[in-house]
């Protein structure tokens, strides 16, 4: 285990750095540039644009470029932002924690609420209320997410309804809206993913053995069959995860959040490279290090990978 | 189902009680008209006024060019920052307006305890001066200073190489003075940028990233004991917050966000809207370097063929009306006589015939020494405006035999572009938060190549008449010499001219003190009743 570990650690390094590379040759591809974007005023002529971006270093070949940005890297350097010159660490460990907060409730209220539907909808795929249900999900899988926050917007936080929670931030339970607007979709797919591998599960052979040999349904369908669907799940957890790290612009930008959405929204509309460098780094490590993670659980899940792994 | 219903209804109820109660009649003409009403009452002490602004600014600095926008400009200086206009005594200059000689009031503190002395306005103005530093854009009005002296702490004499009328203005009306210790250090990440130390009435308190910035009273100048303004990007969840009574100030709303208000009865009982002009003016160019563009009669033919009045109805929502004039609305630099190209497609029609575009081949489109009437209009993707203005033009030049198409790109490639003269057509508008202005940047030949003058007008006459102006400090005169400028360049259709849009505000009736002006609020004055 601990050499496999090891050896998908290394992989990591040439994987992050085909990852950054190809950020780095997209950002700088992109036309237009930070100093694009001043203000037009007379005094800012072309000599004047052009000596700003020499001195931000721009005007070295992109290899070059790309090298400084490493040798940084590697010092744990992210630079600063060519927008506002703030230091890309401090505007990252800013921006982390709110969506951090956002995207890990609605990751653990998406999928814990998805496993005990997903069982329900597979176990009692016949009856009335769980077609409603499925039929439920399904409309609300058509919900688009900016239409649902600006109707929770307007029901809970708007001042004619509820006003039970702020317009905008996070603080005084601002928090909850954004979360039940990215938990939703989560747990429409991963209701209907636990639900398709359990259906797919409840039909093994061991399913019925544990059937015959008498032991009761519940710890069946907990204990054998919802072990066996969780593979799926997890793998879909993995994937999930940084999709939602990496923060939701429209909802960022409805609820005021100023989150990793909006930062690299921003920051690449503003071509600030340093900040999108910053941005794809920390999203290449988690995708990285979640898909770490999700292999390591298989071997937990289903002992024959860890075997096969062992092997 | 049935609980969603209940829901439904529980909710829908809700709202019936909260907006209970006897309708107003309607909104008064003040109300509808955006005046302020007089205002009656002694100003109370105290109280924070929260301020919606919808991009928080980069920077805190008006020097940096990085910084250097509207926005920052008007939270900044007046509230924190204060120009030589306050911090002068006196001031008074030589005949031939070479020298300025400059006494500072006694006694002036920065926030931070230390005397302002000539010093900090040398250690300013150096710093603007200064051809490393990222400071050409305000450097550009004072490019004719060529020395600063520092007789003793109260005295500031100003050399200029030669007269230029906007020079003095921009040196006292413009520069906000800073404390010399404060800028010692590498300039672009300098702390005065995010933590601004002035002589102004309010004080810096903090800045939350994304949040808001925060500022305090600084004496007794200002009755409001804090000014905190929010960023809101999302306008609808703005207009949530300003119902709730989270704003006492909106700023800039949009035509669509102003008139949703007069339906609003919350919003006639307890906001007052505010419209002010400001000095913006709106246009579309076309790059006259090509041959296509090159004709004043085929300008003036696209001009005729801009639907300028279902715009303004449409687009506008009647908010912005038109104008002619490439200076401040209303002031002397404009020619009232100017009236606008009308919309008429025949005379476009046979404006175009004697300029040499037929359709000889029957396809539908013009063409002109073999070269077809199709060009692409560059659109920044950001520009909500453009993208419902652009397709109404489209048709009306369609219909006169014109291949027009919409080229969208962000906005960061759309300057990117505009800089290059890589574009058929464009749109810009033109901003200053001064009545007094210079328009040489814009339209003289001189600046077609690295300049401002992006389109490439050039007019030996009107390139004549700004090099006057620049020389002229006789205010009436330099007017007169204006209003030939405005006449020619509209003439000659150098910007297919569109429209001002005026400031756009709402403030929440227990708000008191606002005077509008271009420099925005004087905030100083503000004051929140009970």
């Amino acid at each position: 285990m601990r050499r496999y570990v090891l050896r998908r650690l290394l992989l990591m390094v040439p994987t992050f750095l085909g990852i950054t590379v190809l950020t780095f040759a997209v950002a700088q591809l992109a036309p237009g540039d930070p100093f694009s974007l001043e203000t037009e005023s007379a005094g800012l002529t072309a000599d004047a644009l052009a000596r700003q971006r020499a001195n931000a270093g721009l005007d070295a070949p992109i290899p070059l470029q790309f090298a400084r940005w490493v040798s940084r890297v590697v010092r744990f350097d992210f630079g600063r932002s060519l927008i506002d010159q703030r230091p890309v660490l401090e505007k990252l460990g800013e921006a982390m924690p709110r969506t951090a907060l956002v995207a890990g409730l609605a990751l653990l209220l998406g999928f814990g609420l998805a496993v005990p539907l997903g069982v329900f909808l597979a176990t009692n795929a016949r009856r009335r209320w769980a077609r409603v249900l499925e039929a439920t999900l399904l409309i609300a899988w058509s919900v688009p997410s900016f239409w649902l926050a600006v109707l929770l917007l307007m029901f809970f936080a708007g001042p004619r309804y509820l006003d039970w929670f702020p317009v905008q931030g996070l603080a005084d339970g601002g928090f909850v809206l954004p979360v039940i607007c990215l938990t939703w979709p989560t747990l429409v797919i991963a209701t209907r993913q636990v639900r398709s591998a359990m259906e797919e599960a409840l039909r093994q052979d061991y399913v019925k053995a544990a059937r015959a040999r008498g032991i009761p349904e519940r710890r069946v369908i907990w204990n054998h069959a919802l072990r066996n669907s969780l593979l799926p799940v997890v793998t879909m957890l993995g994937l999930h995860l940084p999709f939602l790290v990496g923060g939701s612009v429209v909802i960022e930008r409805i609820f005021g959040i100023p989150g990793m959405g909006l930062l690299a929204f921003d920051s690449i509309g503003t071509r600030d490279y340093p900040t999108v460098m910053g941005v794809a780094t920390v999203m290449a490590v988690v995708t990285m290090f979640s898909m770490l993670l999700v292999d390591l659980a298989y071997g937990f899940i289903d002992p024959r990978i860890r075997v096969e792994r062992a092997g | 189902m049935i609980r969603l219903a209940s829901l439904a209804v529980v909710l829908a109820l809700s709202g019936c009680q909260r907006c209970g109660g006897a309708a107003p009649k309607g909104p008064d003409a003040a109300w509808l008209e955006g005046r302020l009403t007089p205002e009656t009452g002694a100003p109370r002490e105290g109280g924070t006024l929260v301020v919606r602004v919808p991009i928080e600014p980069v920077g805190l600095t008006r020097l940096h060019d990085r910084f250097n926008e509207g926005t920052m400009v008007r939270l900044t200086v007046g509230p924190i920052y204060e120009t030589l206009t306050r911090l002068a005594q006196t001031w008074s200059e030589s005949d031939d307006h070479l020298t300025l000689t400059i006494t500072l009031r006694e006694g002036v503190k920065f926030h931070d305890g230390h005397v302002l002395d000539s010093h900090d306005v040398k250690a300013t103005i150096d710093v603007v001066m200064n051809e490393q530093l990222p400071t050409a854009g305000f450097r550009a009005s004072l490019e004719t200073l060529s020395s600063v002296e520092t007789p003793d702490p109260r005295t500031v004499i100003v050399r200029w190489s030669k007269p230029y009328f906007l020079a003095t203005h921009t040196l006292l009306a413009a520069l906000p003075v800073m404390p010399a210790s404060a800028l010692v250090g590498d300039f672009d990440t300098l702390p005065i940028h995010r933590a601004p130390i002035g002589t102004g009435p309010f004080r810096f308190e903090k800045w939350d990233p994304g949040t808001s910035i925060s500022l305090v009273r600084a004496d007794d100048r200002a009755h409001l004991e804090r000014v905190v303004y929010r960023f809101v990007k999302d306008d609808p969840a703005a207009m949530q917050a300003f119902e709730k009574g989270e704003f006492g100030l909106m700023t800039r709303l949009t035509p669509s966000a102003w008139r949703a208000l007069e339906s609003q009865p919350w919003a006639w009982q307890r906001t007052q809207r505010i419209a002010f002009p400001e000095n913006t003016w709106a246009w579309l160019g076309f790059n006259q370097r090509k041959a296509m563009f090159a004709d004043v009669a085929t300008r003036r033919a696209l001009a005729m063929l801009y639907p300028a009045d279902t715009i303004e109805k449409t687009v506008d929502l009647g908010l912005e009306p038109r104008t002619t004039c490439p200076y401040y609305p209303g002031s002397k630099s404009c020619d009232p006589t100017v009236t606008p190209l009308p919309f008429d497609p025949s005379a476009a029609k046979r404006l175009l015939a004697e300029a040499g575009w037929t359709d000889a081949d029957h396809d539908g489109v013009l063409e002109r020494e073999g070269v077809k009437f199709s060009f692409a209009f560059l659109a920044a993707a950001q520009s909500v405006k453009m993208t419902k203005l652009l397709p109404l033009f489209l048709d009306t030049l369609k219909a006169a035999g014109i291949d027009a198409r919409i080229e969208t790109v962000d906005v960061s490639a759309y300057l990117s572009r505009v800089r290059a003269h890589d574009f058929d057509a464009m749109a810009l508008s033109w901003s200053s938060a001064d009545e007094v202005q210079d328009n040489f940047a814009n339209f003289h030949s001189s600046q077609a190549e690295s300049g401002n003058n992006f389109l490439g007008y050039r007019n030996p006459e009107v390139d004549r008449l700004l090099e006057q102006i620049r020389d002229d400090f006789d205010a009436e005169h330099r007017a007169s010499l204006e209003r030939e400028v405005h006449r020619r360049v509209y003439a000659d259709q150098a910007y297919l001219f569109m429209g001002r849009r005026p400031a756009l505000d709402a403030a929440a009736r227990s708000v008191h003190g606002l005077k509008p002006s271009l420099g925005w609020y004087d905030l100083s004055a503000v004051w929140i009743a009970n």
